[in-house]
């Protein structure tokens, strides 16, 4: 599944580490999670949404999903 | 407890008793020629190595239990890729030993390497992907 979190991340100007503190994740997990590599689970997806403030439609694109 | 935290518990964890199953390992083989064989000792000194295993299953267990999903589903990953590696080794080799009676015995005691190299090996292509 695709998503903009790296953009949005670059827009509030954390960096992978801080958002990992934000949404108690390790930074591994952050850099995952933006390249694709894994999908989060819905509380995640919503924890990262809040976060930012936009729901999870805004973050995560599911159409080219299999 | 914040994830980094988690990470160094778990690391510190398994390197210690990853150090002290080496140890023990060869404690054990240097006494094997001093003890009586079959003795109640030996037998004893022969199971301590087990003692080690076990923490690094609480270590395991703890890491599994406290960290986020992703490095839970990264662990996961690693542990069925060691466990269907020493399921292979032991079936397969197993089978080969059985029907042929000129083919080396493979000790037993190699199911925790086995399945550590397999474990170690994954976990790194994993870690290497998150870097």
């Amino acid at each position: 599944m695709e998503n903009n979190l790296k953009s949005l991340r670059a827009e509030k100007g954390w960096s992978q580490a801080a958002l990992g503190d934000q949404l108690e994740i390790s930074r591994q997990s952050v850099n995952a999670i933006e390249t694709g590599r894994y999908d989060p689970s819905l509380p995640l997806a919503f924890k990262i949404a809040r976060l930012f403030g936009c729901s999870i439609e805004a973050i995560f694109d599911d159409s080219k999903a299999s | 407890m914040k994830p980094i935290l988690v990470y160094k518990r778990y690391a510190f964890t398994t390197l210690g008793a990853g150090l002290g199953y080496l140890g023990s390992v060869i404690g054990t083989a240097s006494l094997h020629d001093k003890v009586p064989d079959g003795s109640a000792v030996g037998i004893f000194i022969s199971l301590i190595p087990a003692i080690f295993i076990g923490f690094m299953l609480r270590a395991f267990w703890r890491y599994l239990k406290d960290s986020d999903e992703v490095v839970r589903h990264d662990l996961t990953q690693a542990i069925m890729a060691g466990v269907f590696a020493l399921l292979m080794l032991s079936g397969g080799w197993g089978l080969v030993e059985l029907f042929n009676d000129s083919m080396p015995r493979l000790p037993i005691f190699y199911a925790f390497p086995a399945f550590f190299i397999i474990f170690g090996f994954v976990s790194a292509i994993n870690y290497k992907r998150c870097v």
